[in-house]
Parts: structure tokens; sequence; C-alpha cells
């Protein structure tokens, strides 16, 4: 057994270590009191004492901010889901002038600093009353995340053979049924890497909602963090519980269904 | 029957631009638009709040002698290249030993990659009491007998770049892993194999053999890896805003702060034009390395 030892595993578990020690290192502080932590920055923790979690909760006004999130989330899915399909099916299966116009006007939008839009955007926001709202926080996102879901809906649409389609047609369906009822219930998959992606990234984003999200109430979880560590200055513990709230839903939708993330984060970027 | 036929056709010319239209109004609205946007706010010393009025070219003279401009250009250069060798070495060396484990792949893959997910003001902050002087590495450093090693790791400007740097780089190397391992799983191994009866070290079939059949993934990589560099925000803003003075601005962070903080929409205009104008050099050059064919 120990002469079948492959010697990898060695600078791997150090590469591991070096992934997870910081994450061991918050869940830790965010058990501690005050004075363990002062003794004590780096190591575990004595006991297991949830005290500061309930603290930062209700604090940090978190209940509140994860419904913002929720809201936030689930809309940008809703109106990401309907037009990236409708849009991903124009690209992957019709032939038509100017497609690969509007591909690359795609890419441009999503390789393109956020910095570039955001001055103008900020100014017509505020004469629209857009500004400090949940809804012109949803149509941002759903415009910034937009270009990578067609990208990675169309690679799917793509791989479905033509003939399939054309069967259906020729049983009678018309263009929007061979949409609703074979293309789309095929591309399941497809749609759930979506809007995994994009709840993540609604979860995560505060370039935007930083500037656009001033109301202390409105704020979304990231943000909402950001206002928390300014008000509790150098109160790591809770900090570091406010830190492990923040990320845990994360954390578990991604621990269940990592396939789809790293498949969905990764084919995306390449095709 | 004529008439029918051309109205059939004239549908089926729409058809796709219906299927388009919610998209491009949104794209439009919020991403287009805008730019055009700060493409024309660029040319004017608009406040916020007056009208703007034209100025011309003022606002790009203004940039070319802004010391903070180039400050921050060539702090985002140094980013660049940091994370050009860095984290691709070590992504490049995890994927080729993860590759060629039997057990625990999945979990290797997973755990370097849990860091990618999290947010990263989250992460950033995390990072941020890793480099406190009082709580943070430097105390083990101290326990250990290594205190010379202890750094005032975000106040000093010789370093404060590259700390925080390397807590961007921990929280994104995972995403490199993942597609150097997509990479590797493509490789032909007919080659490998034929270069290992002929006797080649392991040294030598990574550098002649497996090396340039990852040269697509390379390229991708770069590419991501170059656009992103000149837009990184996240983890200067949250953990040193810049300081100390301008040692750690950035191209972003500069823009950030002159239209958000500083009522200065006009000029950050300006700046974000510039990083545009970096970007679209970055997708050109790339566009046409594709065009040569280089990256099949």
């Amino acid at each position: 057994m120990l002469r079948r030892f492959n010697w990898r595993h060695i600078p791997l578990l150090m590469f591991t270590i070096f992934a997870i020690a910081p994450l061991v290192l918050i869940f830790s502080n965010s058990l501690k009191s005050k004075e363990e932590f002062g003794q004590n920055p780096l190591g575990l923790p004595k006991a297991l004492n949830f005290a500061n979690y309930a603290e930062a909760w209700t604090t940090g006004g978190y209940g509140q901010a994860f419904m913002n999130s929720l809201i936030v989330s689930i809309a940008c899915i809703i109106i990401i889901c309907f037009c990236a399909s409708l849009a991903a099916y124009a690209l992957a299966k019709i032939e038509f002038k100017f497609s690969n116009v509007i591909m690359a006007f795609l890419l441009l939008a999503m390789s393109i600093p956020m910095g570039l839009f955001l001055v103008p955007l900020f100014f017509i926001f505020q004469n629209l009353g857009l500004m400090d709202s949940l809804l012109g926080i949803i149509i941002i996102y759903s415009a910034i995340f937009l270009p990578f879901s067609i990208f990675l809906l169309r690679t799917f649409f793509v791989s479905i053979p033509n003939e399939l389609l054309d069967s259906a047609r020729i049983d009678g369906c018309d263009e929007f049924r061979v949409i609703t009822k074979i293309v789309f219930p095929m591309a399941k998959p497809a749609f759930l890497t979506v809007m995994l992606l994009v709840a993540l990234w609604t979860w995560n984003e505060f370039f935007f909602a930083n500037a656009f999200l001033q109301t202390e109430e409105l704020k979304t979880v990231a943000t909402k963090y950001l206002a928390f560590t300014g008000r509790f200055g150098n109160d790591w513990r809770l900090i570091s519980a406010a830190g492990v709230i923040t990320v845990l839903p994360i954390l578990v939708l991604f621990l269940f269904l990592q396939r789809q993330f790293i498949e969905g984060l990764t084919e995306g970027s390449i095709k | 029957m004529y008439v029918n036929q051309q109205k059939g056709r004239w549908r089926k010319r729409l058809f796709p631009w219906l299927l388009l239209a919610p998209s491009l109004i949104l794209l439009l609205f919020v991403i287009g638009g805008p730019i055009i946007g700060t493409l024309f706010l660029a040319l004017t010393d608009w406040d916020g709040i007056k009208t703007p009025s034209f100025i011309g070219i003022d606002n790009f003279t203004r940039l070319l002698q802004d010391k903070i401009f180039y400050a921050a250009l060539w702090n985002n250069i140094k980013w660049m290249l940091i994370f050009l060798t860095v984290p691709v070495i070590m992504a490049l060396v995890a994927s080729m030993l993860i590759s060629k484990v039997l057990r625990g792949k999945l979990f290797y893959r997973t755990v370097t990659f849990i860091p990618y997910i999290l947010s990263t003001i989250v992460t950033a902050k995390l990072w941020s009491l890793i480099y406190n002087p009082f709580s943070g590495v430097n105390v083990k450093l101290e326990e250990w007998g290594l205190g010379f090693l202890a750094q005032s790791w975000l106040g000093d400007s010789d370093i404060a770049l590259f700390a925080v740097a390397f807590a961007d780089l921990w929280h994104f190397w995972g995403f490199l892993v993942v597609l150097f391992l997509m990479g590797i799983q493509q490789l032909d191994k007919s080659i490998e194999e034929a270069a290992i009866v002929e006797g080649a070290s392991a040294l030598r079939i990574f550098w002649h053999v497996k090396l340039p059949q990852l040269r697509p993934t390379f390229v991708l990589i770069y590419m991501l890896l170059i656009i992103w560099s000149f837009a990184a925000f996240d983890y200067v803003f949250v953990m040193t805003q810049g300081g100390p003075g301008v040692s750690t601005e950035l191209l972003a962070t500069y823009m950030y702060d002159l239209a958000i903080y500083k009522f200065q929409p006009g000029y950050a205009s300006t700046v974000a034009t510039s990083m545009g104008l970096f970007a679209l050099l970055v997708i050109l050059g790339f566009g046409y390395i594709r065009k040569k064919g280089w990256d099949v």
C-alpha cells in the first residue's frame, strides 16, 4: 500500500492547504469572543460559539439584505433566461445577415471594462428615477450578464441536431412551438447552469451595487457586507461572522452543484 | 399566392430579429448607448450638475500630463505581468499533477475552485485581516522565529500592490486550474506514449509534447488575463483604496473615484475611454492571432 503512494499528493495537499487555510481562518475567527480573538487571532477557537452570527445578522440587517439579493437574483434569472434563450436560438439555428456582427457585439459587450458605461448610466438612471432602486440594479445586472448567458445557451443549442427540429416542422409545428416544445425542454441542463451562474454573479456583484444603491434598506448582501465592515472597523470576529453569512448560501449551492458551476463558467468563456 | 410568398419571406427575415429584440434593447440601453455617452462626455468638462460644455481634447491633454494616470497605468501593467506568470505557473503545475493522480481528482479540482465562487468583498476583507500587522500573518511569523519576514503588507508602498494582487490571485487561480485540466483532457495520448517508448524523460515530454498542444488553452488564458488585468478593481477598492499614496491605484479605481466621489464625470469618462482603448487593442490583437490560425 505504502509503496503505491503517489508523490504528487504531497504538493497537491500543499495547494489544498493554500486554498483552504484562509477559509478555515475566517470560520474559526467567527466563533471567537472578543477577548479570545485578541489573545489568539490566528488559532482555532476554544469552543463552538455561534453568538457572533446572531449579533452580525441582527445589527447588520442581514434579513433585509438577503431578501433584496433574493429578489434581484430571481428577477435577473427570469429576465436573462427569457431574453438569452430567444437570442441564443436565433444565433444558433437561423442563418441571417449580420449574425456575425451581433456575435462580435456580444463579445465586445462581454469584455469591455464596466467603467466604460458607468458614468452615463449613472446619470441616465438618475433622470429616470432608477437610481437607488432594486429595479434599476435588476436592469443593469440583466444586461451585463446577458452576453455570457447567450453564448452558453447558444453552445448548447448548436449541439441539438437540425434533423430533429426539421421532423417537428414536418409534423406541423410552427417555429414558435419548435422553440418552446422541443428546444427549451432539451436545454434544461443549460438553463440550470445559467440560473446558477446568474445567482452567483448577482449575489457577489458590488461594482454597480455600491454605486447605485445608497439606501441602507435596499442594499444587497455584498454591499451590506461592505457597509458592515465600515461600521465595525476592527471587530474582526463580527466581520468574520458576517463574511461567513455572506458566502454561505453560494458555498452550499456550489458544493451540491459544483459540476454545473465549473463547467458552465469555463465552457462559456471558451466558446 | 405571390403575395403570400412575399409575406412569408419577410416574416422569415424578421423572425431572428424578433428573437433578438429583447436582448438587443436591453444591451443597447445599458451598455451600447452609455458607451457612446462616455465617448462624448470624455470631450466635455462635465461636473455632473451643469450642462456639459464641449472642450475638445483638453481632457486627453490633461490625461497625458496626469501623474496619477501614469502611476495607475504602470500598476495595471505590473498587475498584468504578475497575473500572466504566477497564477499561470501555479495552475499549470497543479493541473499537471492532478491529471496524474487516480484518486482525488475531483476533490482537488473542487477545493482549488472554491475561492473563485466566493464574494470578492469577503475574500478581500479576509486578506486584509491576514495582512493586518497586529492580528495577521506577522504574528505567526514572529512565533515561528521568522520575524524578519514580517512586513507592513498593505502599508508599505513597495509591496502593497503585490500583496493585493496575491489576494486576488488566491481567489482566481482555481479558475485557471479548471481551464488547464480541460486542455489536458484533450491532449493526444498516443504522442506521449510514443515519446515514452522512445525513452524521453518526463520533463522533455512536458516541454516538447504537452506544452505545444496546450497552445489554444494558453491563448485563451492570456486573452482573459490581459483583459481582466486592465479592468481589475475589486481587491484594490476594498483593501487599499489605491493607497498608500498612489502605489496601488489602478485605472478602474481611479476612474471610479473620479466619477462617484470626486464629481468629475467628464474627466472620469476620459480615463474610462483610455481603458476601453486598451481592451479594444487586446481584443483586436487576439482576433488577428485567431485569423492567422495561430491558436489551432
